[in-house]
């Protein structure tokens, strides 16, 4: 292709596996990002197919995160398919998500683990957080 | 009110079915201002549209003052990084084309021009969003026909 002035902002799909997947997850990389255009958040995601327990030990950030939980079927927006156990708070109060959800995460809010009890259809989990870093801080 | 003679040819607006459309795109997950107030708010709103059919989006082309990044993902995981479909986006004040048939994120520094995005060939379902660094989309943004004034 030739050069172009626009096309460094765009990050593409790469086949690259990443080597911290589980049974049941597919994190589904980008090209070497570089630095995101000087961008300072970022998204990434997952496609959970079976049951699994993400983010294991209750933490917070200090940035906000949105944990967002989609269907593979955009075509019925209002199934999810699966169910999904969710610690939020020092207190860890469970909460069960089991329509396509977004869960808002303030900065220093504890939360974890993402439980994925059921998966009856496959899952798009989605992690949007506003750092540039991923940094965990233990509860 | 009593038969007339001529009402008939009077002929009020009927009452018709609207035009069945095809479905081209349908709403999904979102964070804007107004689904988060109880909570205090976020600087920052996003949304996930389910990309059906092909279409045109209606955004004129506009830049932000602010980041924003948008992001296509694909539904059929076994065939990553294929995106299911077509799309093409202009960007910059030339509309320099590009060309999406992957998984993509495009990240927009404050200023860059964008749009129209044009979804040419959806084979599969996918996911197109935003994620603005804005308490609501729009909020920060310039259509590019008042670039110029």
């Amino acid at each position: 292709m030739a050069e172009t002035k626009y096309g460094k902002h765009i990050l593409r799909g790469a086949r690259k596996e990443t080597g911290t997947d589980k049974p049941g997850v597919k994190t589904r990389t980008l090209e070497e990002p570089e630095d995101w255009s000087g961008i300072h958040h970022r998204l990434n995601w997952k496609y959970i197919t079976q049951p699994v327990i993400l983010g294991e030990e209750p933490h917070s950030h200090d940035f906000d995160e949105f944990l967002c939980f989609t269907t593979l079927n955009p075509a019925e927006p209002k199934v999810l398919g699966a169910e999904i156990e969710l610690s939020l708070g020092k207190e860890e109060e469970k909460h069960i998500i089991n329509t396509p959800s977004v869960v808002c995460i303030p900065k220093g809010m504890v939360h974890s683990p993402v439980n994925f009890k059921k998966v009856d259809k496959p899952v798009l989990f989605c992690n949007i957080y506003l750092s540039p870093e991923y940094v965990r801080k233990p509860a | 009110m009593a038969e007339s003679k001529y009402g008939k040819y009077i002929k009020s607006l009927p009452e018709v079915a609207a035009p069945p459309r095809r479905t081209t795109s349908l709403p999904n997950i979102t964070v804007h201002e107004s689904t988060v107030a109880d909570i205090g708010g976020f600087d920052f709103n996003f949304n996930f549209v389910g990309i059906i059919a092909p279409h045109v989006l209606g955004d004129p082309p506009h830049k932000h003052d602010c980041d924003e990044i948008l992001f296509f993902i694909p539904t059929d995981p076994d065939n990553y990084p294929d995106l299911g479909g077509e799309a093409e986006i202009a960007l910059g004040e030339e509309w320099e084309k590009h060309t999406i048939t992957t998984a993509a994120v495009i990240c927009l520094p404050p200023g860059i021009q964008h749009a129209p995005i044009y979804m040419k060939r959806v084979d599969k379902p996918f996911y197109f969003g935003h994620m603005l660094l804005a308490a609501r989309y729009g909020s920060s943004a310039t259509p590019a026909s008042d670039l110029e004034q």
